[in-house]
C-alpha cells in the first residue's frame, strides 16, 4: 500500500470532523489483513454527516502516486460525480450528499520538505443492507424470494438505463438495498466504472474488462468494453451471471468456461480480429461479421444443472431468461428487460400456483383424513352397539 | 529401351500424420554443387518466422491473464469468510475462483470445506474431477466408488475414463453400460459408449449413440466422434457433413480441420478443405502440420502459387527436410525445374540422417527434377551416391523410393550407355525377385523395349512379357506401368509378326491411343504393318506430337522413317530411299534402328539414287 493512501486513511480515520459535518469516519474499501483494496480510483469511507444526521459514503480519489499520474483515472472520478448530479433525485438511484469538496492532506516529502496533496472527495448515501447474502447462501433462501429480488435488481439496472447510464460492473457486491413503504428497493452503488451514453471513452482502445471478469461479456475483453452504444447489454449480461448465481453452487463464469473449453479460443480470435479496427464502428463491423463463425459452438450452461436449486416447474422459464441475457454476440443478447422482468413474473406465479396448489391439495387431504376418523369413530360406536346384548 | 517414361515428382507431399483422435468426454548429402541453399528464400521465410501468430499462445496468454484477475477476486471474497464460512454456496464461489485463478491445491481445500458443511455428493464429483486433473487418480477412484454407483451415472463415467486412462476398456465399458442403463438419454454416457463402440471398431452402434447424445446437446468433438464413425463405414459424405457441422461449431477444432483436410485429400475433394484450414491457420500461424495440409489441398486443386506460400510458413515454423522437400515438389509443379532441384537438395542437407525418409524422398525427387531436365550425368552421380546407403535393396522393395532405381536406370541409358543400363536391369530383376511390382514392372517394360530390337532376343523378351502381364494386377489402376508394359509387349509382338497378339494388347490400352506418344505410335506401325501407311503414319506424327521430350519425338521420328522406308520399297523406292536416309542421317537415335536403316538401304538398288 502506498504511503500517500495509508497518509489519508490514517488522517481521515483520526480526523474528529470533516468539513465540519463528517466524524465516525472509517475506511470501508481497503483490508489491512490481507492488504486488499476494492475499486481502482477511489478510497471509501463511511461516515456519520451531522448536518443531516444520517450516514454517507465518502468518495476519495486516489492519492496513490500512480494514480495522479493517470489522467483517465482522475477523469472516470470526475465523471463518477458527474453522473450522480444527473442522477439526483431519481428513483431507485445512488443518491448524492455532497458535492465535490477537496480536503488538503499534510504530509512530509522524502526530502524532509512538508508537502500538501489536495484530497478530492464526495459524499453519497451510505445504504447498509448488502444483498450478497442471497448469491453467497443461494441455497437457504426461497426460490420465490430469490426471484423477486432479481426483479428488483432488474428495476435497479432499467433506472440506470433509463437515464441513460450503464453500470459496467454489475455484480452483487455493488448492490445494495433499503426498506421504503415496506418494500424492498435495490440500488446499483459504486458508478465508478459507469458511464453516460453522451459521454466519451476515456481511453482510445480497452484492452481490459471494466468491470469484474467474472461477470464480463466476451466483447468486454476485445476493445469494446468502452463503446457506449453496447454498454448497457454488458449490464445485461452481469444480469444474466446473476441470475444463475442465485440458484446456483457455482459461479456463472465457471460453469460457462467449464462447459465451453474452447471458449479462450474464441477471445483470442474476436480479440485478434478487433485490434484490426482502426475506428469504433470498424470495430463493431468486424464484431458483427465474424462473432457468427466463431461463436457458434458456444452454449449457455442449463441453470438447473449439477447442484442447483432451481424448482423443475419453473427451469425452463428460467434457461430461457438466461441464454438471452448472456449471449456471447451481443446483438443477440436479450436488449429489452421488461421482457425478462415478465419472465420472472410468470415464474413467480407459477411458484405461487403451485403453491396454493400444494396448500389446496394439504387442506383436502387433512379434510378427507378427518372424514375417515370420524367415520372410523362411528364404526367402532357401531360395533360397539351391536356388542350390546 | 529403358528410356521409357519415368515417375514425376508429383504428389510427394510429406505431411506429419495426423492420429484420429476420438473424443471420450488426436550419404547423399553430397558434394553437388546445387546444394546451396536458396538464400534469399530462406530469409524470406525466416522473416515470416515472426509475424505468426498463435492462437493456442493467444488463448494461453489470455487464460493466464484472466487467472490474475480471479485471483484477485479470490482475495476479496475472502474478505466475507466469517459472514458465510457455513455455507455450500460460498465455498463453492471460493473453489471456483480457486480453479480459475488455477490453483488446484486451494480448490481442494474449499471443495473438502464444501463437502463437510453441505453432506451433498455435488462436491464429491468436484473433488474427483479435482484429484484427477492434478493426476492423484486413485484417490479419485476411491472417492467416485464411494458414491452411489446404482443411481449416479456422472461417478460411473469418472470411473470409466480412470479405467480408460489405463487402456481397461472392458472394465470402462461395463461402467459406461450402467450409466446408459441409469439415464438412456445423458449426453456424457452415449457419446462415451459411442466412443468406445469406435474404439472397438463397431462403428454402427458408435453412430447409433452419437446421434441419441446429439439429440440432447450439439459439440464439435461429437460431430467428428461421428465422422470419424462415418468414413470406418466408407459413408464419406455424411463424414464430410459431419466435419463440416463440427468445424461450424468450433472453428478452432483442430481435429475436426486434420481429419477434414485429410478425407478431402483421399477423396480428392480438396477445395471443400481449403477454408477451414485457411480460417484455422489465420488464428493458429504455428502449426506447420497444418499449413502443410493447406498447402497440399491447394497444390490438389491448383492453387500452385497459394501452396507455395502456405509451405514457406510452415518453413517458417519448422525448418524440417520434409517441408524444404514439398517446397520443391511445388517449384517443380510451377515449371521451376531449377529451383526445385535446389530444394530437393537443401531437404536432403536438412534430413538428420541420410536413413531418414525424407532424405530419401528429397534424392527421389532431385533425381525425377534431372530426369526431366535432362542432367543425366548429375542424375547417375547423384544416384550412384544415393544408391550406396542402399545396402539390403530396401529402396527397391519400397512403392515410392524403388523410383530411385528407376530414374537411375533411366539416367545411365540416357546417358548414352544403354548396354550398361541393360545389364543393371537385368542384374536387379534376378537379384531381388521380390523388388516392389512397380520397379519390377518398368524393369521388364523396359528390356522388353530394348530386347524387341534384337531378332535374336525375342524369346527372352517374350518370356519378360508372360512375367509382366502377370504383375499388372499388382499395380494400382492408374499407374502408367500397367499401359507401358502392354505397350512395349504390343511393340514386340509386332516386331515379331504377331500382329494378333498386339492388336489385342493395344486394344487394353486404346484410352492412352491419342493420348500417351508410344501406345499412339505402337498402332501407327501396326496400321504400317496392314499396309494402311497413310493411317500408319498419320498416328506417328501424332505421337511424334504428343511426346514430352525431343528425345522421344526423334526416337519415334526414326522408327517411323525404317517403317515407311521398308514398306514402301516395292512401291516407290525413291521416296523409301528418303525415309531410310532419314532413319540414319537425321534421327541417329536407336543404334539398333540405324543398323537395320543402313542394311536396308544397302540393299536397294542404285537405281534409286537418282
Amino acid at each position: 500500500m502506498s504511503d500517500n493512501r495509508l497518509l489519508l486513511i490514517q488522517t481521515l480515520e483520526a480526523l474528529p470532523r470533516l468539513d465540519g459535518r463528517y466524524e465516525n469516519i472509517k475506511c470501508v474499501n481497503y483490508d489491512p489483513a490481507l492488504g486488499a483494496k476494492r475499486g481502482c480510483f477511489s478510497i471509501v469511507f463511511r461516515a456519520h454527516d451531522v448536518l443531516e444526521n444520517k450516514d454517507v459514503a465518502l468518495k476519495f480519489f486516489d492519492i496513490d502516486p500512480v494514480n495522479l499520474v493517470r489522467i483517465y483515472r482522475r477523469q472516470a472520478f470526475e465523471r463518477e460525480h458527474a453522473i450522480l448530479t444527473d442522477l439526483k433525485s431519481k428513483e431507485r438511484c445512488l443518491q448524492l450528499a455532497s458535492g465535490r469538496s477537496v480536503f488538503s492532506l499534510s504530509g512530509v516529502g522524502p526530502s524532509g520538505v512538508g508537502l500538501t496533496i489536495p484530497c478530492e472527495y464526495f459524499a453519497v448515501e451510505w445504504i447498509e443492507k448488502q444483498i450478497d447474502e442471497y448469491f453467497e447462501r443461494q441455497q437457504d433462501f426461497d426460490a420465490k424470494d430469490k426471484l423477486n429480488l432479481f426483479n428488483e435488481i432488474v428495476l435497479s439496472v432499467q433506472a440506470l438505463h433509463r437515464h441513460n447510464v450503464f453500470h459496467r460492473d454489475l455484480k452483487p457486491d455493488n448492490l445494495r438495498s433499503y426498506t421504503k413503504d415496506s418494500k424492498r428497493v435495490v440500488v446499483a452503488i459504486d458508478l465508478g466504472t459507469a458511464a453516460l451514453f453522451s459521454s466519451a471513452p476515456l481511453q482510445p482502445d480497452y484492452v481490459h474488462t471494466v468491470g469484474a471478469p467474472a461477470y464480463s461479456p466476451l466483447e468486454a475483453f476485445c476493445h469494446l468494453a468502452g463503446v457506449r452504444e453496447i454498454g448497457a447489454l454488458t449490464d445485461n449480461y452481469a444480469l444474466g451471471c446473476m441470475l444463475f448465481e442465485l440458484f446456483n453452487l457455482d459461479l456463472f463464469a465457471r460453469a460457462y468456461l467449464n462447459r465451453n473449453t474452447h471458449y479462450h479460443f474464441v477471445l483470442a480470435a474476436m480479440e485478434h480480429l478487433l485490434r484490426a479496427g482502426a475506428s469504433i464502428g470498424e470495430k463493431i463491423r468486424i464484431w458483427e461479421q465474424n462473432i457468427g463463425t466463431y461463436s457458434n459452438g458456444l452454449t449457455c450452461p442449463s441453470i438447473d444443472g449439477p447442484g442447483s436449486t432451481v424448482p423443475k416447474g419453473i427451469s425452463s422459464l428460467l434457461n430461457s431468461a438466461l441464454v438471452g441475457l448472456t449471449a456471447p454476440d451481443f446483438g443477440k443478447r436479450t436488449k429489452d428487460l421488461d421482457r425478462v422482468r415478465r419472465t420472472i413474473w410468470s415464474a413467480i406465479r407459477s411458484l405461487e400456483n403451485e403453491h396454493d396448489y400444494k396448500r389446496r391439495l394439504e387442506q383436502m387431504r387433512e379434510r378427507r383424513r378427518r372424514r375417515e376418523q370420524r367415520a372410523h369413530l362411528r364404526d367402532q360406536r357401531l360395533q360397539k352397539l351391536l356388542r350390546k346384548p | 529401351m529403358l528410356i521409357n517414361r519415368v515417375p514425376a515428382t508429383n504428389r510427394l507431399l510429406s505431411i506429419t500424420p495426423h492420429r484420429l483422435q476420438i473424443v471420450l468426454a488426436e550419404d547423399g548429402r553430397s558434394s553437388l554443387t546445387l546444394l546451396l541453399p536458396p538464400l534469399e528464400e530462406l530469409a524470406e521465410i525466416q522473416n515470416l518466422s515472426s509475424k505468426n501468430v498463435s492462437l493456442q499462445e493467444s488463448a494461453t496468454e489470455a487464460s493466464v491473464r484472466l487467472s490474475e484477475n480471479f485471483s484477485e477476486e479470490l482475495k476479496r471474497l475472502l474478505e466475507k469468510r466469517e459472514r458465510f464460512q457455513k455455507s455450500a454456496t460460498y465455498l463453492t464461489h471460493l473453489a471456483n475462483f480457486a480453479e480459475l485463478a488455477r490453483d488446484p491445491e486451494q480448490e481442494h481445500a474449499f471443495l473438502a470445506e464444501g463437502e463437510k458443511v453441505s453432506g451433498d455428493v455435488f462436491f464429491v464429483h468436484r473433488r474427483g474431477a479435482n484429484l484427477i486433473s492434478r493426476g492423484i487418480p486413485k484417490d479419485a477412484e476411491g472417492l467416485f466408488r464411494s458414491l452411489d454407483l446404482e443411481k449416479d451415472v456422472g461417478a460411473n463415467l469418472r470411473l470409466a475414463y480412470l479405467y480408460v486412462r489405463r487402456e481397461d476398456l472392458e472394465s470402462a465399458d461395463e461402467f459406461v453400460r450402467k450409466a446408459v442403463e441409469i439415464d438412456p438419454v445423458d449426453f456424457g454416457a452415449r457419446m462415451f459408449k459411442g466412443a468406445l463402440s469406435l474404439a472397438r471398431g463397431d462403428s454402427r452402434q458408435a453412430i447409433h449413440n452419437f446421434r441419441i447424445a446429439l439429440e440432447e446437446r450439439e459439440t464439435s468433438s461429437l460431430f467428428t466422434n461421428l465422422a470419424i464413425a462415418h468414413i470406418r463405414l466408407g459413408q464419406t459424405d455424411k463424414a464430410f457433413a459431419a466435419l463440416k457441422r463440427a468445424i461450424r461449431l468450433e472453428p478452432f477444432n483442430q481435429n475436426a480441420v486434420a481429419v477434414l483436410a485429410d478425407l478431402a485429400f483421399v477423396e480428392k475433394r480438396n477445395k471443400e478443405a481449403v477454408a477451414s484450414l485457411g480460417r484455422f491457420l489465420e488464428f493458429e500461424q504455428k502449426n506447420p502440420s497444418m499449413w502443410a495440409r493447406l498447402a497440399r489441398a491447394l497444390i490438389e486443386s491448383g492453387n500452385k502459387q497459394q501452396a507455395l506460400d502456405a509451405l514457406k510458413r510452415q518453413a517458417s515454423i519448422e525448418e524440417s527436410a520434409s517441408v524444404f522437400n514439398n517446397i520443391g515438389v511445388t517449384y517443380s509443379q510451377l515449371g521451376h525445374k531449377q529451383r526445385a532441384a535446389e530444394y530437393f537438395s537443401y531437404a536432403m542437407r536438412k534430413a538428420e540422417s541420410d536413413a531418414e525418409y525424407s532424405y530419401r524422398l528429397a534424392a527421389r525427387n532431385l533425381l525425377s527434377t534431372f530426369a526431366e531436365t535432362e542432367r543425366f550425368i548429375d542424375l547417375v552421380t547423384v544416384g550412384k551416391v544415393v544408391l550406396k546407403t542402399d545396402t539390403d535393396f530396401g529402396f527397391a522393395h519400397h512403392r515410392i523410393l524403388s523410383d530411385i532405381y528407376t530414374l537411375f536406370i533411366y539416367g545411365i541409358a540416357r546417358a548414352g550407355k544403354e548396354q550398361e543400363a541393360e545389364h543393371f536391369a537385368k542384374q536387379l530383376l534376378l537379384e531381388v525377385p521380390d523388388a516392389h511390382p512397380r520397379l519390377r514392372a518398368w524393369l521388364m517394360s523396359g528390356l522388353v523395349g530394348a530386347l524387341s530390337l534384337k531378332r535374336e532376343r525375342w524369346a527372352e523378351a517374350e518370356l519378360l512379357v508372360e512375367d509382366g502381364l502377370k504383375l499388372v494386377s499388382e499395380l494400382d489402376a492408374d499407374d502408367f506401368r500397367r499401359d507401358m508394359l502392354k505397350s512395349n509387349a504390343a511393340f514386340l509382338y509386332l516386331e515379331m509378326g504377331k500382329s494378333q497378339e498386339a492388336a489385342r494388347l493395344l486394344s487394353e490400352i486404346s484410352k492412352w491411343i491419342h493420348k500417351e506418344p508410344y501406345p499412339t505410335a505402337t498402332l501407327g506401325l501396326l496400321q504400317v504393318r496392314k499396309g494402311r501407311i497413310e493411317k500408319g503414319e498419320a498416328l506417328y506424327r501424332e505421337a511424334m506430337r504428343l511426346t514430352r521430350s525431343t528425345y522421344d519425338k526423334n526416337r519415334i521420328a526414326q522408327k517411323m522413317h525404317l517403317e515407311l522406308g521398308k514398306k514402301l520399297i516395292e512401291v516407290n523406292k525413291r521416296l523409301a530411299r528418303r525415309h531410310l536416309i532419314k532413319a540414319v542421317r537425321d534421327f541417329p537415335i536407336t543404334d539398333a534402328i540405324t543398323e537395320e536403316a543402313k542394311s536396308v538401304l544397302a540393299a536397294l538398288p542404285s537405281d534409286t539414287l537418282q
